[in-house]
Parts: C-alpha cells; structure tokens; sequence
C-alpha cells in the first residue's frame, strides 16, 4: 500500500516572515511580535513535537523557544546569512535536546499520538494514517540526536552546515547522522512496506 | 523518502491563543526588565551581551508600543482605515476598525463598526488600539473601555443577544446567557456592566456575564478556563440552560440595584471630596493615598490597592532632578528618595522572596523578580483553592483597614495574603521613611505624584455574600 520513492529531493523550504513584520518584531512591537509567533509556530511545534513526541510539554519548549527568539531578536540580522526560520529552529532544536538530556520530559513515543486530517478519502486517509505511523514508528527508534538531524534535513530542508551549527557537531558529523538516519528510515520503511 | 511521504507524519498543532500567550509573557517580561535589575541565565558565552543588548532594545519598544511610538506606527498604518464596516471571518483575518484599531478576527467572529462606535457579535477577536480618547467595544454582556491597549474579546452566545441589547448596555447590563471574556496584554481597560466598572491592567483578565464582571487572573489560563466552561455550558440540558438564565436574569436585576445603590453612594462619596478639593483647592487625591476610612470602603467591596516603587530604567530606583522638579521637589533630594525606595524594595522582597521560593522550587526568583512573583503566588493560590483566596484578599483589605489584626509568624494563612500585606503597606512605611528627612508634605508629593517608576495593582474579588 505504501509507495515510498527512497529519493530525497530536498523538501520546500517555509516562506520567510517579511521584513516590514520582523523589523516591527526586533523592535518590540506587540502586533509585530505576535505575527513572528503565528508565522513559526507550526514549524516549531512540528519540530518539537517530532524529535520530542506530543505532550505538553512541547508548548511548554515552544514557548520557551520564542521567549528566547524573542529575546535575542533584536540582535538578529535580518540581513546575515541566517533565515530567521532556521535561527529560530535551531534555538528549538537546542532546547529539545537540552530537555531530553535533562530527562525532564515525561514522552509520549512517536508512534502514538496524532489522528491524520486532510485526506480525500477514507482509503487515503487509511494509507496515510499508515505511513504517519510507520515514519513515527521508525524514527522513535533513532537516538535523539539523529532523529534530530534527520527532522531538520528532510523536514525542514536544513543544509549539512545549518545542522552542524543547529547540533553544535561538525559537519561531517552531520552528515553521517543525517545518512545514517535516512538508512535506517529506508530500511524500516521498506521492512513496514513487505510486512503490510 | 519523498517530502509529501513526510507530511503523513502528523506533527502536534499549536493550541488556540498560543501566540497571544507568548505575546503576554514577552510584554511582562519586557516591563518585568524595564523595572527590574535582571540577571542574565544563558549559558553560552557571549549570550551575556546579547542578552543585555536585547534586554534594553526591546524593553525601550516596549516602551515606545505605549507612547509615541504607536502612535506615530498605528497612524501611518490607519491613515486609509474604513470608516464604517461589517466583517464576519471565515478564517483568521486581520482588519483596520475605526480610525484607530487593528482587530484580528479568529474564525467566526463578527464585528461592526461606525468610527469608534465598535461592536462585537460574537467569536474571539484580538484588539490592538492606538492611544488617544475613549474607545469602546460593546458586548452583548459588557462593554470595554480602552485607552490604548492589546486585548482579546471573547464573546459567547447568540448573535440575536446583540439586538437585546442596548449598546449603551454598560449601564443597563448583560443579555442573561451570554458572557464575554477580557484579557488584556498591553495598557489598560475598563470592562462595565450594569454600572459596574472593572479596570484591567496588562496581565489581567475578566468574566462579564448577567451575574456582573469578575477578574479572573492571569489572561492565559482565565481564556482557558473560560473556553473550557463555555464548551461544557453548550452541551448542557436546554431547559436546564434555561432555567440557568431565567436565574440569572433575577440575580441580574438584583445585582442591577445593588450595583446602583453602591454607585449612588460612591458618586456621593467623590461628590462630597470634589467639593472639599474646591474648597481647599488642593490637588486630586490618588486613589492609592488611602486612609484607614478609605481602606474600610475597600475592605466592603472586597479591594486591595497597592502601589510600590519600581526599579526605573537602571534599574537602581534612582529619581531624575526633572522628576524632581515637576513635583516641586529638590534635586538634592533625589540620593534620599532613591534610599527609601530601595529600602522599600528589600523589605516586600524580603517578604515575597521566600514565599516565592517555596512556591517554584528552586527557580532563579531573582531573575523572576517581584512582580512576576506576586502574579505566580496569586495563581498558585487561585488555582488552588480560589474561594480561600478571595477571602485572602478580603482579609488583606480588612487588616489596612484595622478591622483585623494582621496575621503572625506562625499563623496558616496564604501566600497571597502575606505578599499582598508586603506590598499594601508600603506606600505608607516610605512616606514614614521619607517624611523624617523632606518633610510629610513632600513624602506624601512623591509617593503619590506622578513622577518616577511605580507599580500599581488593584485586585477586587467583590463583597462578601456577593453573588
């Protein structure tokens, strides 16, 4: 039932806030702050939501992550290399990761969680509620720090220097987990794929 | 894999309100950093600097949001606003009210507007306002006064409870079954209903419905607690829902006699000072300066007012030779203000530190800072137990009043109690402070002049045996 094509075309990258909004954002400004916050909140829940699994406590960190954004905002530059959704999911990731390692966060595991929405039909909405759990499924079983690298790459179109810098790795090291989470995916993907 | 493959990987969905949520914590925490002396927690080298470089930037936007700044952006963003309008959403949208609103309408909301004459049908509607003169949204259950501000509406109940009622309803009242949420995140509000006033300042929140209006704390989790009793009310019996408005239309009317006999008696009370002030020709008294008659007026009602000193922009409790100036005070007076204010400040800490500390643990409390605390310790206590808190506050005002003595050491009493005691008597022991070395005239200039950083708060829980 699943048709997984084991290429990896980079995915679509979110369009960026524009810079009217996020200059009125830098420089304090409530409705400026609260349209930062509408623009990146889906991003920043999925990541959080993915490398951590659903709970509470993923808006407890992605709030966490734009009080901290918006702390340092006004020192971004809007004008650097750095897109401020990258920036802004790299302070996510760092939190998510930190969070984890203080094992302070009660999981729920990947797999379980979501009801799928959107889908055309009950059929396609059968075959995508099986592919959501099975990427979840295979993904829970990466260690933290690869399923991180593997969410940034394929989901959020991070390039090999973006996750360096967002892990604090270099890049090779990057590299090596983003291909050896995508092996894996491949694998458990394919496995899911024969068994079913 | 391809990147649709993904999208069937279901991610967690920010919850309603989340971004206004934020938007709050940022605004306290920026005025929390203009009034109090922070410490740094980020651990990364260099954050240090960041941190203070965004720490003074923001809180000065801040700043300017509330004064020129806005007004000069809101302007140029206004200039071609529509002067009449009737916008229901069917998706999240923002619109120019008026000539000076900007409302974001969550799906379903419905506004009309006339110039300034704004009202709201029905839904969840997030107001921006520039300042100027009075402001109003009418509300099937109350209307909101702003004067420059951030605030959401929330508005539950049939739009035909629009036509029940007179827009001028402030006076008249709410339409039984309908009720309104208010939670304010910048400036300052006064939600009325059936005379009755309500002010909110930033970080509050209140409940308007036929039974009158009620402050209801923290703006995030009162939206939520106010979401959540709409949706168990909707799913209610009708006739049991009935019966609920034929109930609260009786206490409505009750309500409506008692809010006019007490309105009555407070236009006396303000009529008999004006014409005191006349005779005297003395300035305004400031509705903090409160003597132990005024505190047993408050204690009535169920109020506590509390004004203390805050840090002002460096954070050292310094006072300018302009400030000075504008209250006919010397310059040479400023290192003796800032004394007493410092010494102000050490001992509500002093009280509050400790109650704070117990309550979060082992959170940098110091970083969190006073204020922040006090908002905690009230939710905490709210959360917990919220009839007990009312009466905390209740108890509070009866203390000042001197119709209480004021708990001891050892007695069991709420946090909340303890802290707002703190703060309730400090307006008094830095006038006491002040008046040996300026004199008790110019302590009592100061400390109720509008010069210099104050922090002033009011919580009103309503009389005892109030419905």
């Amino acid at each position: 039932m699943m048709a997984l094509v084991m290429t990896a075309p980079p995915p679509a990258r979110a369009a960026e806030i524009d810079r009217a909004t996020l200059d009125r954002a830098r420089a304090g400004d409530a409705m400026g702050i609260r349209a930062f916050v509408v623009r990146y909140e889906r991003p920043v829940f999925a990541l959080l939501s993915r490398i951590l699994g659903p709970g509470p406590h993923v808006e407890d960190l992605a709030q966490e992550t734009f009080m901290r954004a918006l702390r340092a905002l006004p020192a971004f530059d809007p004008d650097g290399a750095a897109r401020a959704s990258t920036w802004l999911l790299t302070i996510a990731t760092r939190l998510a990761l930190d969070a984890r390692k203080k094992k302070t966060l009660r999981l729920v595991p990947l797999e379980e969680g979501f009801p799928v929405a959107g889908a055309s039909t009950p059929e396609t909405e059968h075959v995508r509620a099986d592919l959501g759990r099975a990427i979840g499924k295979a993904a829970a079983e990466l260690s933290e720090d690869m399923r991180a690298a593997f969410v940034l790459a394929d989901v959020h179109g991070f390039t090999m220097g973006e996750i360096a810098e967002a892990l604090s790795i270099p890049e090779n090291t990057a590299k090596t987990r983003v291909f050896r989470a995508r092996q894996h995916m491949r694998e458990r993907l394919a496995g899911e794929r024969s068994g079913s | 894999m391809k990147p649709e493959d993904l999208e069937s990987w279901k991610a967690q969905e920010p919850p309603p309100g989340f971004a206004e949520r934020v938007v709050a914590a940022a605004v306290k925490e920026n005025r929390e950093d203009a009034t109090t002396p922070a410490q740094p927690s980020l651990g990364a080298p260099g954050a240090l600097a960041s941190w203070r470089l965004a720490r003074s930037r923001v809180a000065v936007g801040v700043i300017l949001v509330g004064s020129m700044a806005a007004a000069v952006a809101m302007t140029l963003h206004l200039h071609n606003a529509t002067a009449r309008g009737d916008v229901t959403a069917d998706a999240r949208r923002e619109v120019r009210v008026g000539s000076r609103a900007i409302a974001v309408l969550e799906p379903g909301a419905h506004v009309k507007w006339n110039d300034d004459s704004i009202e709201q049908w029905g839904g969840d509607v997030f107001w921006r306002v520039e300042p100027g003169a009075r402001f109003t949204v009418h509300t099937a259950a109350a209307d909101v006064t702003v004067k420059g501000t951030c605030f959401r509406v929330k508005v539950r109940g049939d739009e035909d409870d629009m036509n029940r009622r007179d827009v001028t309803a402030g006076v008249i009242g709410a339409v039984a079954g309908v009720a309104a949420f208010v939670g304010v995140y910048e400036g300052k509000v006064a939600v009325s209903h059936a005379g009755q006033s309500v002010d909110l300042t930033a970080g509050q929140s209140a409940q308007a419905d036929a039974a009158g209006v009620h402050p209801t704390g923290d703006p995030a989790s009162a939206e939520r607690g106010f979401d959540k009793a709409q949706a168990t009310a909707s799913n209610d019996d009708p006739l049991l829902a009935a019966n609920a408005n034929l109930a609260d239309s009786v206490r409505d009317y009750r309500r409506r006699l008692d809010a006019i006999s007490s309105e009555k008696q407070k236009l006396e009370k303000k009529l008999s000072e004006a014409e005191a002030r006349l005779g005297d020709a003395g300035p305004a008294k400031s509705e903090y300066d409160l003597t132990p008659a005024d505190w047993k007026e408050l204690a009535k009602e169920g109020e506590v007012r509390m004004r203390v000193p805050c840090g002002g922009p460096k954070g050292d409790y310094s006072v300018t030779p302009g400030d000075l100036n504008k209250l006919g005070l010397a310059p040479q007076d400023a290192p003796i203000i800032q004394s007493a204010l410092q010494k102000s400040n050490a001992r509500s800490w002093g009280v509050i530190r400790p109650l704070c500390s117990a309550a979060l643990g082992d959170a940098n409390v110091d970083r969190i800072g006073q204020s922040a605390c006090v908002a905690v310790l009230a939710q905490l206590d709210q959360s917990q137990n919220n009839d007990a808190y009312t009466e905390a506050v209740r108890q509070v005002a009866e203390i000042e009043a001197g119709q209480r003595p004021p708990p001891g050491p050892g007695d069991s009493v709420m946090s909340i109690e303890r802290a707002y005691l703190a703060l309730a008597g400090e307006t008094r022991n830095i006038q006491s402070d002040l008046a040996q070395s300026i004199g008790p005239d110019d302590a009592r200039r100061f400390v109720y002049g509008d010069q210099g950083c104050w922090w002033n708060s009011s919580h009103g829980v309503g009389p005892r045996g109030g419905e």
